[in-house]
């Protein structure tokens, strides 16, 4: 269920670094620690957070190399060879009703899924800040267009705005992701921005201001910073986001045109065949799951380890 | 005022506490941190006790074990605390629920967060009545009612249906003891219960407590403000580390303290009195009328007078900055604030001017006035006669370096994410003063000079203790040199150990620069000691301007004899400022001179007794 | 209102969206449906029965004045795809199925969140709440069509136990609802957890126990009321994922919802049904946040007596 609003729900509950109190333990440390560093330690301590990460890291590899990992050409049919059962004739997870290599579309799958994931999320984040920053710091134009935004995106229930979106942009990768990027960005400008509001109240910005700096200054290198833990948060929670409702809208006959492989597609694909091929849904599912579970493990440690007031953990 | 004599009430034993100690687990493979280490006291009927110790002694913590509210994580060791022959660590649970609010109840520092802001003031109050199963509710409504108005809160039949965020600060603070007596505890502990208070309610405060002695409940008072535990206690516990280094009564105490960590805290606390030596009892003579001017405000200028008696190193003609009928206005949902009225205030070259008031006096407003921080809606601001409002922008930013700033909250203001010595170089950074490497090599001055060792300056403020960040933020106001430099309770948050050091420091600093400053802080006794002239702020208005032994010896507004009034003494000898002081004649609200660089502004109300 | 002017700004953005897409119906339904109808009579009948609403000839702005017109009388014509029905029928006949889903959802969502979130605070740090949020977050992060996908798995082609897809009877509504309801389960039960946390470390909290409250009138009577707060405000998001889950839950599992003719509509640009479907989606989603708004009022006194002064 990561659609905006919940990831603008989830972003609530991240404080942005509180002041943090005088921690006599690190005093005694001889190494000068800063946040992050402090984020790093505490996220390396918590173990599923760390597996998940190299995980991540394995399949963004494979997607790279996908050519080569896979066995067959993903969007080879062969009518000769339909609905094969894993293992045979060196299909490592059999075919599909149009004799196509389940392991290579699920691969390739991969590829799709991690693409549009990062792509649209990365977009939608750049936007975000630079808004979000803007509405918070100095309100004006910037707030009056999230604020207009927010309004009828609340009322536009999350995925249906990208339905309808994609029905008007178009089914190539580039326009889902787009329509993706443009259903996303709003809660996370809301988040950026409720952070930026917090954060302005600190003392250290009226310091700051006291000292003499600029508007922009202030916002770029004393907010922005500070503000980078649930940034990060939302980031690692709006990929898989990004993935779900791309899936979603193939599941839907929306999504990334075929013959692309996209996980959502084979889903429907599959559906029809459960008593007979379940390995069809399965294949995709599970590492669809997977990979998702492993985006929200990594973003959960990262809360974490950015969570000084102990709610989270 | 005065509490009841050192005779306790019938001596007998109420709460014996052995060698109680709380540990706090930290993780699975560390010691355990030792936050109480084997204390013992007792606690008579009738008399007070103060457990009085800095942050991190472990005080609070010993009397929340009492009660079993020890936080998260943290566990009684070992130890026996007995009321009444039973030992409250070791009681079952549903009995410690009995003795919880009826036998010892507990009040905390804020009333705001320790009452339920869903909930009246009629249902906090009367549930555990009923808990207790004391009464039934009409009679626990009446008995509430009763106690409301026994804490001096009027009209309790008509407050005791309101929220809390509807009482004022004062009133909910009372409400809170309510609550806690409207059982008629045999024992109460106070946590702090003045600590974030002005000095007039804290008096209150204080006068209401020796009431609740006097009719028979024994304090416990936790507090690291050894005038308020002079003040209320008869004897005193004294906490450092998690252990009792001293116990005896309160007069042995202040005159005889043996161990070391003691004395040492006694030496650090300052007081009104330190610096003046005599406080005059009897007003100086009827003060000229030549002075008065009529309303709307006037300049205070030193320019008039060149003054012979001035501090050596202030220089009267030379005036850095100077505000002018400055008033400041806020408008809010609420209302119309007047935050500042008609300020005018000099700021000579060298001279550290104090100012003094209670919150909402304005003196913040104020502050960030002369920093350019904000506006005002009237009179004039000048930087060496030169007027603010009418510099060209490049010009305004110009002189804006030349005004820096020291905020109370060190670990608030220092920026999280630089390094203690990216912060000082910061604000050379904004102004693009120097070279990258002259920045640095400043930098590393200022923190050597303010006490920061060198292996340390790249290390995060979390990383620093809180004296050691406000060194930090001292060196980093320094960096650019300024001429003027503002602090606004600067040691306020600190304890008082190193409360005296940061004001050494303070006062060196400003020697060797010349600074000219603005300190503001609500605590009179560390006026005393920084400043060369004394202004007295409320509600927006300067009510009282001199030079400080002026104003501490001779001091001619009612409320600044309030104010001084209200100062809890710890070593001296307490003195009771007489309020009927024959005040000069004037007309409506003027500013009149009633000595040499010394005036009062009054009002027609100022005729009468100052409100309280 | 505000919710009116949204709902109008919706309701604009729909049209002008469907108007910029590629395709008219008619276009679409030549190249998919030459199959759905059975002859070419009742084709032209049903075409021009639309384009006596909404037809070529009229120009599109004054097409959407004259749907506005039909959505607030709730006369909006024949569907495109369905011609023999009108909008407002198909609204009618289909937001019964999608709300049943919704409602069981939700107070299955309540049932499970609720109990969970509070054991979880209750015992901070504890195995109960790591195992407890282990779960959490494994429900959280597949989105509800894969749930659903899982769920056919196991309780269909494993063990054989439900139908697919349909909508026959109850058993059609299990793996829907526990579908639609893993999510919502999974965010309340996490808001909840970090309302009560904070909850407890209220200073008011502390008091409370130290008056002599019994753990049970503490919780019930200082913490519950209060964490309730900051969890109603995420009634809001959750609502608005029901919604769209329904789209993709009605989809995989073949269910005659409110969420099946909207993609229905959207895919063959099936104007009215388009945007009939999607006002009354949002219609609900304002709602629920207006009355989310009005709730502040009673549980907070402080906001009560704000807007009364």
């Amino acid at each position: 269920m990561s659609t905006p609003e919940a990831l603008e729900a989830l972003g609530e509950e991240i404080e942005p670094a509180a002041p943090e109190p005088t921690d006599p333990a690190a005093a005694r440390s001889t190494k000068s620690q800063s946040q992050f560093s402090l984020a790093w330690k505490r996220f390396g301590r918590n173990k599923l957070s760390l597996i998940s990460l190299v995980f991540i890291v394995l399949l963004v590899l494979i997607a790279i190399l996908a050519p080569l990992v896979a066995t067959h050409d993903p969007i080879a049919l062969d009518v000769s060879k339909t609905l094969l059962k894993p293992g045979v004739e060196g299909h490592l997870l059999g075919t599909d009703p149009l004799g196509r290599d389940v392991f290579s579309r699920l691969i390739f799958g991969l590829r799709t899924a991690l693409i549009v994931g990062f792509v649209a999320e990365l977009a939608a984040l750049a936007l975000a800040i630079v808004i979000g920053l803007a509405a918070g710091y100095a309100g004006g134009r910037a707030e009056q267009l999230l604020m207009g935004f927010t309004d009828v995106m609340y009322a536009f229930p999350g995925y249906l705005f990208s339905v309808i979106l994609v029905t008007v942009i178009g089914r190539e990768i580039g326009a889902v992701i787009l329509a993706i990027a443009i259903a996303s960005w709003v809660g996370q400008a809301r988040l950026v921005r409720a952070q930026t509001l917090t954060l302005k109240g600190r003392d250290f910005i009226e310091a700051a201001r006291a000292m003499g700096a600029s508007g922009p200054r202030i916002a770029l290198r004393y907010i922005l910073p500070n503000a980078m833990g649930p940034i990060l948060v939302a980031t690692s929670f709006g990929i898989p986001g990004a993935i779900a409702t791309e899936a979603g809208l193939s599941l839907l006959g929306l999504g990334v045109q075929p013959p692309t492989p996209s996980w959502g597609s084979m889903l429907t694909e599959g559906i029809e065949y459960t008593m007979v091929a379940p390995h069809l849904m399965l294949a995709p599912a599970v590492l669809f799951a997977a990979t998702l579970l492993a985006f929200n493990w990594v973003g959960d440690g990262i809360r974490e380890a950015f969570d000084t007031t102990g709610v989270s953990r | 005022m005065t509490k009841t004599s050192g005779a306790t009430a019938t001596g007998e034993s109420l709460l014996v506490v052995e060698d109680l100690a709380v540990h706090f687990r930290t993780g699975k493979r560390r010691e355990p941190i030792k936050a109480v280490d084997g204390i013992s006291y007792e606690l008579n009927e009738g008399e007070a006790l103060a457990i009085v110790g800095e942050s991190g002694s472990g005080k609070s913590v010993s009397v929340r074990a009492l009660l079993g509210l020890v936080a998260e994580g943290g566990s009684v060791a070992s130890g026996t605390a007995r009321y009444r022959g039973e030992d409250l660590l070791r009681m079952p649970r549903r009995r410690m629920q009995r003795i919880r609010g009826l036998d010892i109840a507990m009040v905390f520092q804020d009333a705001m967060q320790s009452l339920n802001p869903t909930l009246t003031l009629e249902q906090q109050l009367v549930e555990h009545q009923l808990w207790h199963r004391l009464c039934d509710r009409l009679t626990a409504r009446e008995r509430s009612i009763e106690m409301l108005g026994k804490m001096g809160i009027p009209q309790p039949e008509r407050r005791i249906k309101a929220f809390p965020f509807q009482l004022s600060g004062g009133l909910r603070q009372r409400a809170m003891i309510a609550m806690a007596m409207v059982t008629d505890p045999k024992i109460l502990v106070a946590d702090e219960p003045t600590t974030a208070v002005d000095v007039t309610l804290q008096r209150q405060i204080l006068d209401l407590l020796a009431q609740i002695k006097e009719q028979g409940t024994s304090i416990i008072m936790i507090t690291h403000d050894l005038g308020v535990a002079k003040d209320l206690c008869d004897r005193v516990a004294v906490m450092y580390h998690g252990k009792i280094v001293e116990q005896a009564t309160m007069e042995k105490f202040i005159v005889d303290a043996q161990d070391p960590y003691s004395q040492s805290l006694l030496a650090a606390t300052i007081e009104v009195g330190d610096v003046v030596e005599s406080i005059s009892v009897e007003p100086a003579p009827g003060p000229s009328d030549d002075g008065a001017k009529s309303d709307g405000g006037s300049t205070i200028s030193a320019a008039d007078e060149p003054d012979a008696d001035a501090t050596a190193e202030s220089d009267p003609a030379v005036v850095t900055m100077r505000a002018e009928g400055v008033s400041r206005v806020f408008h809010s949902k609420a209302g119309t604030v007047r935050a500042v009225n008609d300020v005018s205030l000099d700021l000579r070259r060298g001279e550290t001017v104090g100012l003094v008031g209670e919150s909402g006096s304005g003196k913040s407003t104020l502050a960030r006035i002369f920093l350019d921080l904000i506006g005002w809606s009237q009179g004039s601001v000048q930087f060496e006669g030169a007027n603010v409002a009418t510099m060209p922008g490049r010009e305004r930013k110009a002189i804006r370096r030349e005004m820096q700033a020291v905020f109370q909250n060190a670990t608030g203001s220092l920026l999280p994410h630089y390094s203690a010595i990216d912060n000082v170089i910061e604000p050379l950074n904004i102004h693009r003063i120097g070279g990258p490497a002259g920045r640095r090599k400043r930098a590393i001055e200022l923190l050597l000079r303010v006490g920061i060792p060198e292996d340390r300056i790249n290390h995060y403020p979390r990383q620093f203790s809180g004296g050691q960040q406000q060194r930090i933020e001292i060196a980093r106001a320094l960096a650019m040199d300024p001429e003027i430099l503002v602090c606004d309770e600067p040691t306020s948050a600190l304890d008082v150990s190193v409360q005296a050091q940061i004001l050494e420091l303070f006062s060196d600093l400003r020697t060797e620069m010349n600074l000219t400053c603005l300190f503001i802080s609500h605590n009179l006794a560390v006026i005393e000691k920084v400043s060369d002239r004394v202004a007295v702020m409320r509600q927006g208005w300067i009510v009282e301007l001199a030079r400080t032994a002026d104003l501490f010896g001779d001091p001619r507004h009612p409320y600044t004899r309030q104010l001084l009034n209200a100062v809890l003494p710890v070593k001296r000898e307490s003195v009771v400022l007489d309020n009927a002081v024959p005040l000069p004649e004037h007309e409506g609200t003027s500013l009149v001179e009633v000595g040499p660089d010394h005036w009062v502004r009054l009002d027609d109300e100022d005729k009468e007794e100052p409100a309280a | 209102m505000r919710a009116i002017i949204t709902l109008w700004l919706v309701s604009l953005l729909t049209f002008v969206m469907l108007q910029l897409a590629p395709g008219s119906f008619a276009d679409i339904s030549a190249i998919t449906s030459g199959a759905t109808m059975t002859s070419q009579g009742q084709r032209d009948e049903a075409i021009s029965s639309i384009q006596s609403r909404y037809g070529d000839d009229i120009p599109a702005w004054q097409q959407y004045l004259i749907f506005m017109k039909g959505a607030v009388t709730w006369d909006m014509g024949p569907s495109y795809k369905y011609p023999s029905r009108s909008v407002e029928e198909i609204i009618s006949g289909a937001f019964p199925v999608s709300a049943s889903l919704g409602i069981l959802a939700v107070i299955v969502a309540l049932v499970i969140a609720v109990p969970i979130g509070v054991a979880a605070a209750r015992k901070r740090n504890g195995w109960l709440d790591n195992t407890l949020m282990f779960i959490v977050t494994a429900l959280h992060s597949v989105p509800n069509y894969l749930m659903g996908v899982f769920l056919i798995l196991l309780l269909v082609g494993a063990m054989h136990l439900l139908p697919s897809g349909g909508w026959d009877g109850p058993r059609n509504m299990v793996m829907p609802v526990i579908a639609l309801a893993a999510g919502p389960t999974a965010v309340l039960a996490r808001y909840v957890r970090s309302a009560v946390i904070e909850t407890l470390r209220e200073d008011y909290v502390t008091t409370a126990i130290a008056k002599g409250g019994s753990p049970v009138t503490v919780m019930t009577r200082h913490v519950l009321r209060n964490s309730l707060i900051p969890v109603v405000t995420v009634v809001g998001p959750i609502m608005a994922s029901l919604i769209s889950g329904t789209v993709f839950i009605e989809t995989l599992f073949r269910i005659p919802g409110l969420g099946t003719y909207f993609t229905g509509a959207a895919t063959s640009r099936d104007m009215p049904l388009l945007m009939g479907t999607t006002l009354f989606f949002a219609a609900i989603l304002i709602l629920t946040n207006v009355l989310v708004d009005l709730s502040y009022g009673f549980l907070d006194p402080r906001t009560r007596i704000e807007r009364t002064s």
